[in-house]
């Protein structure tokens, strides 16, 4: 297993250096925007080019919702840098409510690979949700979200705390430099006593 | 008289030195087991906190112990002091861990209470640790590395094993969904393949003919049934076609399209 998935890696590694890097990434989440009837309110996203060549990614909107979207066409994407993709929700006000208060759609953002007998495109997906407060449409609650954290690196924790003379590794020196005290006080004091002269009564 | 100043003295500094030792300023420390410096989280994660500590001296009773995290958020946020669990481990309540509004270094500090279980901390924390972390942007990246390449084939034929795409998922959540549809093969001047003579699988060297090894591409996508599709996940996908008998000669293209979303 481990070999397979180490001959994967190589491999994958060995295909980015002999050809161009194609990956095309998206923030996560669904875009709610909300609106009421005769209004207009925005959103967005973030696009990605994990790639080493700067791209332009054809967008478009489908679904109920796409009616009510405006979007840009095309984006140039640099590589390694976020964009945004601006999303405006208009609703008009004739709108009647047919479709409800919280209207779905999705916006697809595609990049097309190179040119060849079989061209392969990379297309993102990302869910667009307008909600329209006169309808019922409103945002959900705060949910605790379920994704376990993912570790991708490791460090050495940074203690700060203090440590006392109990847990002190230099304790035994500190017992040490006690006793060598204790001694040269008890010596000191006798060798002040042999020389005191002794007192004379008058 | 002397004899007995002296064993006055040795007694008093006998009783510091032991004193010294046995009466010592107790030990306290704090430790962050989890998460560890450098960890990397996004604005999706929720983080939990959880550590150890160490009470030597004075009221060693674990119970009137506990800790207080700082999440290192911005407006910064305290969690309720948590005493200790058990035996000197700790670790966040759920409804205390922490979700991360915006990106960025963090630091989240643990402090170490002795009134804490009493709702109150009047007195200065007695330990304290702390651990740098990263929140970034929640991301999902799809790659598909190489293009496919069949080569000139006659009619009535059928491609050989191998002929692959590698997927892979370099962002740092889980794609959740993953799609895969197609176009009908488009000659140059006129002339097409029907979509679903290119057909695909998950495992390499299936029979073209068994429809339930091999699925028939289509114009509508179809999911590929390998989400959620983890962060440095890696599937290879393997394509055959079959050229139809009397296909017309020429140069045919087919595009392929692979749609993600982390929704």
């Amino acid at each position: 297993m481990k070999i397979k998935k180490l001959f994967a890696t190589t491999t994958i590694a060995f295909l980015l250096c002999v050809s161009s890097v194609f990956a095309l990434g998206m923030t996560a989440g669904p875009v709610m925007i909300v609106t009421d009837v005769g209004s207009t309110n925005s959103s967005y996203f973030g696009l990605i080019n994990n790639g080493n060549e700067t791209i332009t990614v054809k967008i478009r909107a489908e679904g109920d919702a796409a009616q009510f979207l405006e979007i840009p066409a095309t984006l140039e994407l640099v590589p390694k840098k976020l964009t945004n993709v601006d999303v405006k929700a208009t609703i008009p006000s004739a709108y009647d409510g047919s479709l409800g208060g919280n209207i779905t759609g999705f916006i697809y953002a595609v990049q097309e690979g190179a040119p060849g007998q079989v061209q392969i495109n990379i297309q993102a997906q990302k869910t667009v949700q307008i909600l329209i407060p006169k309808y019922g449409g409103k945002l959900p609650e705060p949910k605790t979200p379920t994704q376990t954290p993912v570790q991708t690196t490791t460090g050495e924790n940074r203690i700060t705390g203090f440590t006392s003379l109990v847990s002190n590794p230099l304790l035994p020196f500190s017992i040490g430099a006690v006793v060598l005290v204790f001694f040269v006080f008890v010596i000191s004091r006798r060798f002040d006593i042999s020389i005191k002269p002794k007192e004379v009564k008058k | 008289m002397r004899k007995l100043f002296d064993i006055i003295i040795i007694s008093i500094i006998t009783s510091a030195l032991v004193g010294s030792i046995v009466f010592a300023q107790p030990a306290r420390t704090v430790t962050i087991s989890s998460p560890t410096s450098g960890q990397t989280f996004t604005t999706l994660d929720s983080v939990t906190a959880s550590g150890g500590a160490t009470i030597t001296g004075g009221d060693t009773n674990y119970e009137h112990y506990g800790v207080k995290v700082t999440w290192g958020d911005t407006p910064d946020l305290t969690t309720p002091c948590n005493p200790l669990a058990s035996d000197y481990t700790w670790t966040t309540s759920p409804s205390n861990n922490h979700v991360y509004s915006a990106t960025g270094s963090k630091t989240i500090t643990a402090k170490l209470y002795h009134t804490c279980v009493t709702g109150s901390e009047p007195s200065p924390a007695e330990a304290t640790q702390t651990v740098d972390i990263q929140i970034l942007t929640p991301l999902c990246t799809l790659s598909a590395i190489p293009d496919l390449a069949f080569g000139p084939m006659n009619p009535g034929t059928t491609s050989g094993d191998g002929i692959s795409t590698a997927l892979h998922n370099t962002g740092n959540v889980n794609i959740n969904t993953l799609q895969i549809s197609g176009v009908n093969w488009q000659k140059t001047g006129g002339g097409t393949i029907p979509v679903g003579a290119t057909k695909w699988a998950l495992i390499d060297g299936q029979n073209y003919d068994d429809s339930v090894a091999m699925k028939a591409l289509t114009t509508s996508g179809v999911s590929l049934g390998i989400t959620p599709f983890a962060k440095d996940a890696y599937q290879d996908v393997f394509f055959k076609l079959r050229v139809p008998n009397d296909q017309s000669a020429g140069d045919y293209t087919q595009q392929i399209t692979f749609t993600f979303g982390c929704d």
